[in-house]
C-alpha cells in the first residue's frame, strides 16, 4: 500500500518522501488529506484538519503500513506541522521525556527531508529554531537527551543522517566543554547541515574506486558550503563545518589537507560524527 | 555496534585521523 495526498478531489502524482507511522505529529491537525492507496479504491485514513490520535496510528499499522508517502513539494508545510506539534508537546507541563524527545526527533527528521529537498531561507531558519528547541530541552533535561540519543534512526537516508549527527553534537558538548547554549545550538545546527551537499552532486564520471575517492562526490563540501553562503544568522562555522568535515588530523583528509588544530573545531566534530554515525547505524559515509 | 566497539574500531582502521578529545567526549556523551 502506499499512502498519497489527495487535494481538490484529485489525486497528485509525483515526488514522494518516506515518513515512518510512529512519526506522525500526535495531537495535532493535519493539513493535507492523506489517503491510503490501494489496488481498486482510495479509503481516507487522515482528513484535512483531522488531529492525528493513537487510534489513527493503530489503525494505521493494524493496515500494516509503516510509512507514509508525502509528496517532496509539500514538505516545508508538513515540517511547520511537526514543529508545531514539537512546541505543543514541550509547552505541556505533563509530557514524558520520551513525548518530548520524540517531538523534537520527528520535527527534525520532517525538517531534515524539508532541507534535503529544498534547502531554503525559511528551511534554515526553521533549522536553527528547532536546534534551538532540542538545545534547551537537553540542557533543562538530562532525560530527554538521553531519550534522543536513543531514537537515532537506522534509515539509509541522508535526513536521519543528519539529525543523528545533530543529536551526537548536543550529546558530547557538556564532556567536550562546549558551553553557552547558544554555542551548542551552533555547532548542532552545523551539523544539520554540513553534509547538504550530497542532495546536489551524483557521480556520473565512471569512476571505480573508493566513493570517498570519486573527484565529483568529493565537490559536495564547496558545494554544501556555497548553499548556506550568505543566510542570515548562520555563523561562519556553519560553513567551516560544511567545507571542511573531510579534513583529517593527520592532514591525510580533503579538499585543503589541513592538519589538527588548523582545522575549525566545528569541522572536526562534523566530522568525527560523519563518521561515527554509519558505524552505529547502516548509512553509508560520505 | 555500541560506541565503545565503535570508538575502537576508528582507533584501529583509522589511527590518527581524528581528534581524540572530541572522540571520547562524544562516547562520554552517549553513555552517559
Amino acid at each position: 500500500m502506499v499512502l498519497a495526498v489527495r487535494e481538490s478531489g484529485v489525486l497528485k502524482s509525483g515526488n514522494f518522501f518516506a515518513v515512518p507511522v510512529d512519526d506522525l505529529p500526535h495531537g495535532t491537525a493535519v493539513g493535507f488529506d492523506m489517503y491510503v492507496r490501494t489496488r481498486d479504491e482510495h479509503s481516507p485514513y487522515l482528513l484535512s484538519g483531522q488531529a492525528v490520535t493513537e487510534s489513527i496510528r493503530h489503525a494505521l499499522e493494524s493496515a500494516g503500513i509503516s510509512r507514509l508517502y508525502v509528496p517532496e513539494r509539500i514538505a516545508g508545510p508538513f515540517a511547520r506541522s511537526y514543529f508545531d506539534a514539537a512546541r505543543l508537546v514541550l509547552e505541556s507541563l505533563d509530557s514524558s521525556p520520551e513525548d518530548r524527545a520524540q517531538s523534537l526527533r520527528s520535527s527534525a527528521g520532517a525538517l531534515a527531508q524539508h532541507l534535503v529537498h529544498n534547502p531554503s531561507i525559511q528551511s534554515y531558519q526553521m533549522a536553527r529554531d528547532l536546534n534551538e528547541l532540542m538545545v534547551a530541552e537537553a540542557v533543562k533535561s538530562p532525560e530527554s537527551l538521553t531519550a534522543l540519543v536513543k531514537m537515532t534512526y537506522v534509515e539509509q537516508e541522508l535526513h536521519s543522517h543528519l539529525v543523528n549527527s545533530s543529536i551526537y553534537v548536543i550529546a558530547l558538548s557538556g564532556p567536550l566543554g562546549i558551553y553557552p547554549t547558544e554555542r551548542i545550538a551552533m555547532v548542532g545546527l552545523a551539523c544539520l547541515l554540513y553534509d547538504l551537499g550530497m542532495t546536489r552532486v551524483s557521480s556520473r564520471s565512471g569512476f571505480t574506486g573508493y566513493p570517498s575517492q570519486d573527484p565529483v562526490l568529493r565537490q559536495h563540501v564547496f558545494v554544501g558550503r556555497d548553499l548556506i553562503h550568505g543566510v542570515p544568522r548562520l555563523s561562519r562555522e556553519v560553513r567551516d563545518a560544511a567545507l571542511s568535515h573531510h579534513e583529517r588530523w593527520d592532514s591525510s583528509g580533503y579538499p585543503a589537507g589541513l592538519k589538527g588544530e588548523r582545522i575549525p573545531q566545528t569541522a572536526q566534530i562534523a566530522a568525527v560524527v560523519d563518521i561515527f554515525d554509519p558505524l552505529m547505524t547502516s548509512f553509508p559515509s560520505s | 555496534m555500541t560506541s565503545f566497539e565503535a570508538l575502537h574500531v576508528l582507533g584501529r582502521q583509522m589511527p590518527g585521523q581524528f581528534d581524540q578529545t572530541i572522540l571520547r567526549a562524544l562516547v562520554a556523551g552517549l553513555s552517559a
